[in-house]
Order: structure tokens, then sequence, then C-alpha cells
């Protein structure tokens, strides 16, 4: 299960950023796509976790609506997308029901990343 | 209210996720990697700060209440109030009622559509939160509010409305709660 969430997420956070700087679409119509697009056939073809699937995948498309000077490859988003998915099963019980709970989770993984980039850059200067 | 103040308000809501998760995963191993995402956090919000701390105070002059603002605000409460009612009077779901709520908003709307998916975020809440189409409305036009007002902060990364409707929901929620 924890890899199929995981999963769910990168290829969100990858096809989400794809539309947006690939086919150039603005952030909100390349989300609101994969959002549908997860929220119709995951629970479909996956009856059991189609759901929390869904769920996965919607995070993963709010994470991915960045900017290019933050996040400016595809690479990014992939680990921006795994860190998605474990911070998704970790905060499970967290805000539950409350509206923009899965944008907060977007917003964690997205700084978590951006943090460790921080890091990165400053241990190999 | 200082714009510091609400960055500080959009911290409380990351935090508070933080921390519930901290508090709810019991393995050490769970712990240890929800301590390690606080610190990388930790790190990217305080350069985060410093990078829009000179333009965070700074009079913008599209904050003001103008008639393209009030318009924003109104349109913001109607999409909370829409993909609630998608979500739950038509019982699609949060998911879809936010897909077609943000399709919509996406190919009309190429401008503000990021204020009006923002607001449809409050949409989502369960019934147990939020109750009525007219509070998602309310809390909608809350969240336009803080739009309006708090751009730069957490500008250019993912989750930024998710954040902004989280913390909308949660205080609106909160003060109904005291008063009515």
């Amino acid at each position: 299960m924890t890899v199929s969430i995981i999963v769910a997420a990168v290829l969100a956070t990858s096809l989400t950023y794809t539309i947006i700087y690939k086919l150039q679409k603005g952030p909100v119509l390349a989300s609101a796509i994969v959002i549908l697009a997860s929220g119709i056939l995951l629970p479909y073809f996956f009856p059991e976790e189609g759901v929390l699937l869904a769920s996965v995948a919607t995070t993963g498309s709010y994470a991915a609506m960045v900017s290019k000077e933050k996040f400016p490859r595809l690479t990014d988003m992939i680990f921006v997308g795994i860190i998605c998915g474990i911070a998704f099963i970790l905060t499970e019980e967290a805000f539950v029901g409350v509206g923009g709970r899965l944008g907060s989770i977007a917003a964690i993984s997205c700084f978590t990343w951006l943090g460790i980039k921080k890091i990165k850059s400053r241990v190999l200067k | 209210m200082k714009k510091e103040n609400f960055f500080l308000c959009y911290i409380l809501v990351s935090i508070s996720i933080l921390f519930l998760a901290f508090k709810n995963n019991v393995s050490l191993i769970e712990r240890v990697i929800v301590l390690g995402m606080a610190i990388f956090f930790g790190v990217a919000l305080t350069h985060h700060f410093y990078e829009i701390k000179s333009s965070i105070n700074r009079r913008d002059y599209r904050e003001g209440f103008n008639y393209e603002n009030i318009l924003l605000i109104i349109c913001a409460g109607l999409s909370a109030a829409i993909t609630w009612f998608i979500n739950h009077t038509l019982g699609y779901g949060p998911i879809v009622a936010n897909g077609i709520v943000g399709i919509i908003v996406g190919l009309f709307s190429t401008k503000r559509a990021g204020a009006f998916y923002i607001a449809s975020f409050i949409g989502m809440s369960s019934q147990e939160i939020v109750h009525s189409m007219t509070m998602a409305g309310i809390i909608g036009m809350f969240a336009g509010f803080l739009i309006i007002f708090t751009q730069e902060i957490y500008a250019g990364v993912g989750g930024k409305g998710g954040t902004i409707a989280a913390f909308s929901t949660m205080l609106i929620k909160l003060l109904m709660g005291l008063f009515i």
C-alpha cells in the first residue's frame, strides 16, 4: 500500500508539472485535469483503495503547482512526489475533513524538498 | 494585521499538521521521519522568510479595497459554495467537485483562476467541519481576502492555496463556535 501511495503521488506531481510547463497550460487547469481524472478513474479501476489513491494524487497535484524558479526540473517533482506520499501516510489522522488539508500537506512536502536542496548545496559548497 | 502575522498563521497550520503527525505516529522510525521533515521545512521556511522580507511590508496597489478585489472576494465565496454543493448536495465527493470547479475556473477565468481554485478547497471540507453551503461561502470570502493581502507568502510553492484554505476554515469555524 505504501508503495502504491508513493507511486500515485509521484505520477500526479510529474504529470501536473508536465502539463503546466511542457504543454503550457495554466497550473489551475493542469491540477484540475489530474484531480478530476484521478477522482473518476482510480476508484473505478481500484475499487478498494481508489478513493485513497485519488486523495494522494490530489495532494501530489497541488504540490506540483510550483514556480519554475524554485523547482526548475522534473526531477524535483519526483522527489517532491516521494516526500508527498510519505507525508500523506504520516499525516493520515491530522486535520481530517478540513478543506485545504491536502494542500497543506503539499506545502510541507515542497518546503521539505527545498530545505533538503538548501542543505545539500551548503554541504557540497 | 501585519503581514508577518499572516506568515506566522500559515506556519502554524503547517506546524500543527507536523505536530499531529508526530503525536499520532508511535513508531520510532516514523517519528524520526517527521522530525527530519520538520527540520528541512524549518530551513526552507527561514530562507523563504528572508527572501520575501523586503516585499512583505511594501504597500501594493493591488491590495486596496477596489472594485476588482471586492469582486474577487465575492467570487471566491461563490467558488467555495459551489464546490460544497457539488460535493455534498449532489454527492460527487470532494475530489470530483474540486476537479469540476477547477476546470471551469481554469478555462473561463485565466487571470483570477488561482484565487477561485483556492476558495474551492474550502468546499471540500466534510459536513462535520463546514455544515452548510452558506458557511462554505463565508469561509471562501475570508479566503479571498487572505489571497489578496498575502500574495508573497508561500509564493511559488505548491500547496499555498491549501494552507490558506485550511487556515480560513479553522479560524472561521473557531469564531463561529465562539459566537453562534
